[in-house]
């Protein structure tokens, strides 16, 4: 070996070195266990998240907006049980949440928050049933989540929900056809049937598109539906980078009908990444920055404060999947608190008996466990998101 | 119809940029670098971080950008393809793979897992055909991607160190045997690879979104190409690069766009049966 490859393999070695102390560095934060509070007896709470993998963005962005709810109650600025977190990363895979549950309620945790994906956490599901615990059902959507759950119940707007919001505002707008542009499998699916069988007959779904999970390139896509010439596009891509595809290939096409993402779909970091091609384009969202009560103000403060601190926060703005995962564990606390036990279905009937104040403004359940939500309508200027006008 | 057709020209201009590089390593060097889609998107986050960061021009962040990837690949050539290259096809696959993983996972650390966009003044000159809209953007990949294929082309027929590349590609023991420095010549193949998938990340990249993982999709549709056009042949990738591209977006005018890779696949498989080693192999 000469003298310039050991050069190499020396620079070799360092970078590897840094690399791999790098990413120790980040598994001894996501994945151990953080102090809930130094008074009262803190209530072990599971986290299972999609933190690497397809879904590592909305996953981290969950476990930011857990670990500000907790560093929010562990300083009283949230009132609640104080928690101690054991965080797991479900690498966006079924089986290993699965693996990650079984862990967990080997360790006897039996309250879960979070939950990325629908896959992921119905993997979750059986494991947390056999110890009949409780789950918040993350960000999810789908009725599948609290029909198979034990002990669940949901913040986030379900399907039906979503749909009827998309259905109204097509109404508000007095279009006359519409296209879909979705992916395919359930959610896609899901966005197109769900509104489509809730528009009155005046107005005429001229074409569905389904495109591969994931895709970004709809060069093609959008030509086809440019060609239909509908008045209002209504898409349901799921993730960030097929929001911000369409959304910009909309705008590079010069498509003439209207922007419509499905509820939930235009979020911050899609704003933010979209830059100017999202400007004016109008969301709906359960949560949304611009609404004004205490907990929200109180969450933004807590994010700026707090976000610094957790990598998993670090370039990520405020956005729905950090609210609605701090909302989830600052309700579970609370309910812990209010009901004085940490039996889960105790916790669980406190939860869906009650109203709450919190960030997306004042929330009731149904019985099924789902959140009766308000939607906020809101628009993106500038890569932010601004109340609409 | 005319619209598809035209996207179609566009992808395929886009998608044969992609393969040109993969093909000419193929050709020479018999390399199968799983690291070519990694440095694809390590120009493309290059440019939009120059970009945002010095706030120079597109052409200017996106120069410093190749130049970055070019500096980056001659030591990364040294220490994980040229040591490995002559014992086994698979050790050069794990090779390259590591360093495919080791950049993604530098990537996702430096950039996150968001996606972004690079901001080129070409994307907003835009012209009608039809339905369609073209950007010039799309147009310079296009342009871009028959230039290089003339250049590289003229480079090998052309110049003294082009006949040695050729002389290697076409026998390496022979080669050797007259004296040409084999190693030296995969070092330079591999590099030139390399800047050619650099080209078309920052080239490419504006007329979409950019990501950390966008790398593994160019080298699946680079590798698709470069395999059914036959190891090494350059106006083959074009060609079938073109040809990709317009029957997947021809395709989209019968069948639903989320089975259209499936489909274009599925006819790539068959012609695979018929042409082993490549459509443009017998060239």
């Amino acid at each position: 070996m000469n003298a310039f490859h050991k050069g190499i393999a020396a620079c070799a070695i360092g970078v590897l070195t840094l690399v791999g102390l790098t990413a120790c560095s980040r598994g001894d934060s996501s994945s151990g266990s953080s102090s809930g509070s130094a008074q009262g007896a803190s209530v072990d709470v599971g986290v299972i998240e999609d933190q690497t993998g397809t879904a590592a963005t909305a996953g981290q962005e969950n476990v930011c907006g857990i670990e500000i709810a907790n560093d929010a109650l562990a300083a009283g600025e949230l009132a609640g049980s104080p928690v101690t977190l054991h965080v797991e990363d479900s690498q966006t895979t079924p089986a290993v949440a699965a693996q990650a549950a079984t862990k967990l309620t080997g360790q006897g945790i039996k309250l879960f928050v979070g939950g990325t994906g629908t896959n992921t956490l119905l993997a979750q599901i059986p494991i947390i049933n056999s110890v009949d615990g409780l789950t918040t059902g993350g960000v999810t959507k789908s009725t599948q989540i609290l029909s198979e759950a034990k002990n669940g119940f949901r913040l986030n707007g379900d399907t039906g929900q979503d749909s009827q919001t998309i259905a109204d505002y097509l109404k508000q707008l007095g279009v006359k056809t519409v296209a879909f542009l979705v992916e395919e499998g359930t959610f896609g699916s899901g966005v197109s049937s769900g509104i489509s069988a809730l528009l009155p007959s005046s107005i005429q779904v001229v074409d569905t598109v389904t495109v591969p999970i994931g895709e970004t390139d709809l060069t093609s896509a959008v030509t086809q539906l440019k060609t239909d010439d509908p008045d209002a596009i209504v898409w349901g891509l799921s993730g960030t980078a097929g929001p911000v595809a369409i959304i910009r290939e909309l705008k590079q096409q010069d498509v003439r009908g209207q922007d419509v993402p499905g509820a939930g779909l235009l979020s911050g970091s899609v704003a933010q990444a979209a830059g100017s091609a999202a400007d004016g384009v109008v969301g709906f969202e359960v949560w949304s920055p611009t609404t004004q009560n205490d907990a929200n103000t109180a969450l933004a403060q807590q994010f700026a404060k707090y976000g610094p601190k957790h990598p998993e926060c670090q370039g990520k703005p405020l956005d729905k999947q950090v609210a609605l995962s701090y909302s989830q564990l600052a309700l579970l606390a609370a309910a812990i608190e209010k009901s004085g036990s940490t039996d889960p279905a105790i916790v669980r009937q406190t939860v869906v008996s009650n109203s709450w104040d919190l960030p997306q403004g004042t929330v009731t359940f149904d019985d099924s466990g789902q959140a009766q939500v308000k939607y906020t309508q809101y628009t993106a200027e500038d890569g932010k998101l601004v109340p609409a006008k | 119809m005319i619209a598809q057709l035209v996207n179609g020209v566009l992808i395929g201009g886009q998608y044969s940029l992609a393969a040109i590089g993969l093909s000419f390593m193929l050709g020479v060097a018999r390399v199968v670098n799983f690291a070519y889609g990694a440095f694809y998107m390590v120009a493309a986050f290059g440019t939009a971080t120059v970009l945002s960061a010095f706030h120079v021009p597109y052409l200017v962040a996106a120069l410093i950008s190749v130049a970055g990837v070019a500096l980056l690949s001659w030591p990364l050539t040294q220490l994980a393809v040229l040591p490995v290259i002559r014992r086994a096809d698979d050790n050069v696959l794990i090779s390259t793979l590591a360093v495919s993983i080791i950049a993604t996972n530098v990537a996702l650390q430096l950039f996150g897992g968001q996606v972004t966009y690079i901001e080129s003044p070409f994307t907003s000159v835009k012209f009608t055909v039809d339905q369609a809209t073209v950007s010039l953007q799309q147009i310079l990949s296009l342009v871009c991607a028959l230039v290089i294929a003339t250049v590289l082309t003229l480079y090998l027929r052309r110049t003294a160190f082009g006949t040695r590349i050729r002389a290697v590609a076409g026998n390496p023991v022979l080669a050797e045997a007259s004296g040409i420095s084999v190693k030296r010549i995969f070092l330079v193949a591999v590099c030139i690879g390399t800047v050619i998938a650099a080209i078309g990340g920052v080239i490419v990249s504006p007329t979409g979104v950019i990501s950390v993982f966008m790398g593994d999709n160019i080298l699946l549709t680079a590798f698709t190409v470069a395999a059914l056009a036959g190891m090494g042949k350059i106006w083959g990738a074009v060609a079938v690069g073109f040809a990709i591209g317009i029957l997947e977006s021809l395709a989209t005018m019968i069948i639903a766009p989320a089975y259209v890779s499936a489909f274009v696949y599925g006819l790539l498989v068959v012609a695979l049966l018929f042409f082993p080693k490549g459509l443009f192999s017998g060239e």
